[in-house]
């Protein structure tokens, strides 16, 4: 990441406007900003820093009031605004900040600048944390006097974390921080099925011991219900020889015997009426009988007769009359008056029969009817009375040796007998109660070791096998090996980043200091000057600060160097550039020499904002080299020019320039390129 | 057929590509533009050691 222009407006003591373009080639690297104490030297680091991060750094006062007095008060302008351009990976991004003086908030924009176009860019927030994340940024925008109290936060919770971002450590830090994550939800997972796998031994005991159970009251039950079975079975017979012998039935026999008894004197009574029907009906239809058969064929013969017309003739005199008096025969003759066809025809009359012949004749025949039907019916009545004898006498007989039976069960019955099987079948029932009782106890019991059985087989599939408990271990060790080899990599390369700080800081000492010194790095960062047989030196304020810095660029160029060697598990370390106002306050002139040589070589890019105090021909000689851009920050007053006021001024490769002017029309500072 | 043992060989071999997998992961997610959270971090991690492990012969 490179600056490239910084743009503040109505921010502090720059009213409207102020631009600083930011030297970032390789060759000219460094921005010397020049200004006296009080124009805005510290404004345009907090600016910077502002811009990046929303907030100014801790030492900058009254951080609410960031908007131009004079615009505020005098042109009502209630806001204030800092735009930063930067580069990263050849792509130009442009962050504006706008500060609202009445809601105390400040609004952010990002843009990508594509072909010279801003194009909106709402993750600039991410890329900026990426590059230079807030908790490393005290050690790249640098205010001289925290040189001094470094030290102080050498050793302090997020020193060290710091020194690692910078170095590249965060995404393999980042990666530990989700693989522990990770892990401790794998334990978890571990645990449950430990956990499990207990359940599951504890349910196979209790299966093992539930089936036991089942196994004693199987057998139980079983015998149980042999015993039972031979109880019922003894119950029955008893139940058998009762029921054949019971007072009950004794009744009943007798009973059955009165009724037949009653029966079989009324059977006899029934049968004389009988025959007394018979005999009626014999005096009623007696006549039919005799002549039935003959009157059945001449009444047969009669019918045929008169059907074929022979009885009582073949024609009557209806027919010849109705020919005689048509005058035609029915085979077409005629039969004019004094013919012969007419005269034989007339002779017929005498054959005809007549109407009463013909009663006479169908009388005959309905009467041998009636007498055949009647004698039809007394047959029907007489089969009935016939069926009706034939059944009393059978139930005459079939209760005559009933009765013979029940005399003989009647006989046969053995009371003392009666009352030993009567007792034997109370006891036996009782028994069978008893028995009954326990097999349903038998039964539960079964029952409820079989609900217990089954339940330790459930409990035993839902937990887990040897193998899954092996699994999950496994798992375990694999993400513990893991773990350990990446903090294995890490320390490893943290020791030989220590190591490589240690050598560039002893190269700068070696260098420029006085004394035959040497810095020793701890594994906490935490650094100390020593003597060549390893005792500790008393560091002087000038010599603190020195080794201060010189730790600083060490770290700032220790990533820079990384940057050019990609890493496997690592993200090349920040490059970023280094802004440090009023760096050289503790040191001799010799010593500020040295900072001014050997911080350009650190970093890879250099804004210095210097007093005319800090500034001499010793920085000036270690700085030109490098430097592309140099401004010098003017204060305007409207106090006039007689006012006895000091005209600041500052010599610039032999250039003098007035630093202050007064009795202009407004207070502020102007930024003027050299 | 899962095993329960690791090959110290094979785990030294695959835990190497494994962490490069997964701190390439952590590169890549911090350059979207939408900012991948945590959770995802570590289901894509969680991800990544069950296939180291599949690959080692554990599976689930």
């Amino acid at each position: 990441m490179r600056l490239l222009q910084l743009k503040m407006t109505d921010f502090r003591q720059f009213l409207g406007e102020a631009t600083l373009e930011f030297s970032s080639d390789d060759q000219s690297m460094v921005t010397i900003v020049h200004g006296e104490n009080g124009v805005g030297k510290t404004t345009i680091l907090n600016a910077i820093h502002w811009c990046l991060y929303g907030q100014t750094l801790g030492d900058f006062e009254e951080p609410d009031r960031l908007v131009n007095d004079t615009a505020l008060k005098e042109f009502g302008r209630t806001s204030a605004n800092v735009e930063l351009q930067f580069v990263h990976d050849e792509t130009v991004y442009r962050l504006s900040r706008t500060y609202n003086h009445t809601t105390r908030k400040s609004v952010p924009e990002g843009f990508r600048v594509v072909q010279g176009n801003n194009v909106p860019f709402r993750g600039i927030g991410r890329v900026i944390q990426r590059l230079i994340p807030i908790h490393m940024a005290p050690y790249f925008f640098f205010h001289g006097e925290g040189l001094v109290t470094l030290g102080t936060a050498v050793g302090k919770y997020g020193f060290r974390e710091a020194i690692r971002a910078i170095l590249g450590f965060n995404h393999a830090e980042k990666a530990i921080e989700l693989l522990e994550k990770t892990r401790f939800r794998w334990q978890k997972q571990a645990a449950k099925v430990e956990r499990l796998d207990a359940q599951a031994r504890a349910a196979m005991e209790r299966e093992i011991e539930a089936e036991q159970r089942i196994s004693v009251a199987r057998d139980k039950f079983a015998q149980t219900t042999k015993q039972l079975k031979i109880i019922e079975s003894s119950l029955a017979e008893i139940d058998a020889e009762l029921a054949a012998i019971r007072i009950s039935d004794i009744e009943s026999l007798i009973a059955e015997r009165q009724k037949l008894e009653a029966r079989q004197r009324q059977i006899p009574r029934e049968l004389l009426k009988n025959t007394n029907s018979n005999i009626q009906l014999i005096s009623r239809y007696g006549w039919s009988i005799f002549g039935d058969s003959t009157l059945r064929t001449g009444a047969g013969v009669l019918t045929r007769f008169r059907t074929e017309r022979k009885l009582p003739a073949e024609y009557n005199d209806r027919f010849v009359n109705s020919l005689l008096h048509a005058g035609r025969c029915i085979c077409g003759t005629e039969l004019p008056d004094s013919s012969e066809a007419r005269a034989s025809v007339e002779a017929m009359l005498a054959g005809a029969s007549t109407s009463d012949q013909e009663d006479a004749v169908n009388s005959a025949i309905g009467i041998a009817e009636n007498i055949t039907d009647a004698s039809s019916e007394y047959t029907k009545l007489v089969t009935r009375l016939s069926g009706i004898r034939q059944h009393l006498l059978e139930e005459q007989g079939i209760n005559t040796r009933r009765l013979q039976e029940i005399s003989e069960q009647v006989s046969q019955i053995d009371h003392k007998r009666l009352a030993q099987r009567e007792a034997d079948r109370r006891d036996t029932s009782k028994l069978l109660g008893n028995l009954r009782d326990e097999r349903h106890i038998d039964r539960i019991a079964l029952d409820n070791a079989t609900r217990e059985r089954d339940d330790a087989r459930r409990k035993k599939r839902m937990a887990v096998d040897d193998n899954e408990l092996g699994h999950h271990k496994t798992r375990l060790v694999f993400i513990d090996h893991v773990i350990a080899t990446l903090r294995e990599i890490i320390d490893k390369e943290e020791a030989s980043a220590r190591t490589e700080i240690e050598q560039l800081i002893n190269q700068r000492l070696a260098q420029y200091s006085r004394k035959d010194y040497t810095a020793e790095i701890a594994d906490d960062y935490s650094f100390r000057l020593q003597k060549q047989d390893g005792s500790s030196v008393a560091k002087s304020k000038g010599e603190r600060t020195l080794l201060n810095i010189s730790f600083i660029a060490a770290l700032i160029e220790l990533a820079k160097n990384r940057s050019k060697r990609p890493h496997e598990f690592f993200v090349q370390g920040t490059v970023a550039p280094f802004v440090i106002d009023a760096p050289f306050g503790e040191l001799d002139n010799e010593y500020r020499g040295a900072v001014a040589t050997f911080l350009p070589e650190s970093t890879e890019q250099l804004v210095v904002l210097l007093s005319s105090s800090h500034w001499g021909p010793v920085i000036e000689t270690g700085l030109r080299p490098k430097t592309g851009k140099e401004y010098i920050l003017i204060s305007e007053s409207r106090m006039p020019e007689d006012a006895g006021k000091t005209l600041d001024q500052i010599s610039i490769q032999d250039n003098t320039y007035q630093c202050s002017r007064y009795g202009r029309d407004l207070d502020r500072t102007v930024v003027e390129s050299v | 057929m899962s095993q329960t043992t690791l090959n110290e060989t094979d785990i030294d071999i695959r835990t190497e590509t494994t962490l490069k997998s997964i701190l390439r992961y952590i590169r890549v997610s911090a350059t979207q533009t939408k900012e991948v959270s945590d959770d995802e971090m570590a289901s894509a991690i969680e991800a990544e050691l069950n296939q180291a492990l599949a690959e080692l012969g554990v599976d689930e």
